[in-house]
């Protein structure tokens, strides 16, 4: 087995990051929060582009503050584009366990396609129920963070409430049933947050570049992106642009060429 | 990207389910927490926040753990002071200065209005005949807090409208289950008036009177509600 370099990287990445999150529990003041909104060393907030969205939808109105926080996330992933899903995302390791349990090549409902379409019904739904329903209610990501928070209170009897545990366990639950019917149904078509830092894709800094060498069409690349992204044959073109790459860097170890084709670069 | 009429309208039944859900009169009953320090009008805090929960475990990296999630659909997820028995806000504002999306906005001490304090005067024992005044010295602001009126019965204390509604009262009270409860203002508002008549009764007692009050009615209850929970120090 060729050693994949990328994933390991990735799940270094994932892992340091949720463990960091994971000692706030035991009063670590390195990251506290969750990804939809966290706080850096004491010193630094963070906020999720799409939450800060859908909070200055909500409430009508625009919170320079709030700006502050989304501006670091703004210029990061300006930057590095979609490679949130990739190398930051806890569900993203979720999710792939969920699709080692059995392996389902199910067409995915059509409907679903739209590209906008789960984050302008929640942008609206913000607007006129006047709540950020996706990123307080839905997110799996919030639920992921909310569900170990909640879990370690309840354990701890401090103060908590146990329908908020039960529910945001349930929420998730919900999306591991979505995962397991449909695979990376709610990665590739759904998901507000990560189609936010879809946007980017075309202007970022790290992608994956395609080289002039020439291509058998073996489509290793294709089966390994669990994504759907079109890769190669290249056909002209330079970058892999596509708001779905979550530049995982999978495509590249799976290719193959052994790295001539399909690269990893950072630089424009 | 194609659409087809089909899809259309199961965009639109999507989103005819979520408003639904949330809309439902039955499921938007309001319900009042207290909030933690420097937080929006009620609404606009709700319409804020993200249920990030930077305040909740910033309060417990801190030590203070005064903070719980809030559930119901409106609420859910977002934070509230909810045991100020045991864990009352100790008004260091620190997560108002670091929330994401300023939904809690950081002002000075003076300006945070989370609740009002009430106590009960046939509980206190300030009010019964005894020296305690646990709660003035308890209180973050202490002078500027607190009335006093001086009588035969003690120093009996009273907490003013310039109250912040933390709930460090609530917590140093001696009595078993606290004297002192903080309500939110639009509860305290619908009570004022009953309660400030109460005070105005009890001040206006003659001494018979006073002592069958002090001795006959609350006595019992305050020997009973010392036994409801045994005091810890934490």
């Amino acid at each position: 087995m060729k050693l994949a370099k990328f994933t390991l990287a990735r799940r270094v990445v994932l892992l340091v990051i949720l463990g960091l999150f994971f000692f706030q529990l035991f009063r670590s003041k390195i990251l506290i929060g969750g990804l939809t909104g966290s706080l850096i060393l004491h010193w630094v907030n963070l906020l999720d582009l799409f939450a800060f969205l859908e909070s200055a939808l909500s409430s009508r109105s625009f919170q320079l503050e709030a700006f502050y926080s989304a501006l670091p996330v703004l210029i990061f992933y300006l930057i590095m584009g979609r490679a949130f899903c990739g190398w930051v995302c806890p569900l993203d390791l979720v999710f792939r366990g969920v699709n080692r349990m059995k392996q389902r090549s199910k067409n995915l409902p059509a409907w679903t396609r739209g590209a906008l379409l789960a984050p302008a019904g929640f942008l609206i739904f913000a607007a006129l129920a006047q709540i950020p329903f996706f990123a307080s209610h839905v997110s799996p990501i919030t639920n992921f963070y909310r569900s170990i928070s909640a879990t370690f209170f309840w354990a701890g009897g401090l103060p908590g409430e146990i329908s908020v545990l039960s529910i945001s366990i349930l929420i998730l639950g919900g999306f591991l049933l979505l995962e397991f019917l449909w695979p990376r149904l709610w990665c590739k078509n759904l998901c507000p947050t990560g189609k936010t830092y879809g946007l980017f894709n075309r202007l970022s800094f790290l992608h994956v570049a395609i080289t002039g060498e020439e291509c058998r069409e073996c489509q290793e690349c294709r089966k390994a992106c669990y994504m759907g992204v079109k890769i190669l044959p290249g056909n002209g073109r330079t970058k892999i642009r596509d708001s779905s790459c979550i530049i995982c860097g999978r495509c590249v170890e799976a290719c193959s060429a052994q790295g001539k084709i399909l690269k990893m670069r950072f630089g424009r | 990207m194609e659409y087809r009429r089909r899809d259309l309208l199961k965009a639109s039944l999507f989103t005819a389910t979520l408003l639904t859900v949330g809309c439902s009169p039955r499921l938007a009953e309001r319900e009042e927490f207290i909030r933690p320090p420097g937080a929006l009008p009620e609404s606009q805090f709700r319409a804020t926040c993200i249920g990030c929960n930077v305040c909740l475990n910033l309060c417990h990296a801190l030590k203070f753990n005064s903070l719980a999630l809030a559930g119901g659909w409106r609420n859910f997820g977002t934070p509230y002071v909810k045991d100020m028995r045991d864990y009352p806000c100790t008004l260091c504002m620190e997560c108002p200065k670091f929330c994401p999306t300023h939904a809690l906005q950081p002002v000075s001490i003076e300006k945070v209005r989370m609740g009002m304090a009430l106590i009960d005067l046939s509980l206190c024992l300030g009010w019964n005949g005894d020296v305690c005044l646990s709660c003035s010295k308890a209180c973050p602001l202490g002078a500027s807090i607190f009335d006093f009126y001086p009588g035969d019965w003690g120093n009996q204390p009273m907490i003013n409208e310039h109250c912040k509604g933390c709930g460090l009262c609530v917590k140093h009270c001696p009595v078993g289950i606290s004297a002192i409860r903080v309500l939110t203002w639009k509860s305290y508002d619908q009570k004022k008036n009953d309660y400030r008549s109460g005070v105005e009764r009890v001040l206006a007692m003659n001494p018979e009177k006073r002592y069958a009050w002090v001795y006959d009615q609350n006595m019992p209850k305050i020997l009973e509600a010392g036994k409801v929970l045994e005091r810890e120090t934490r």
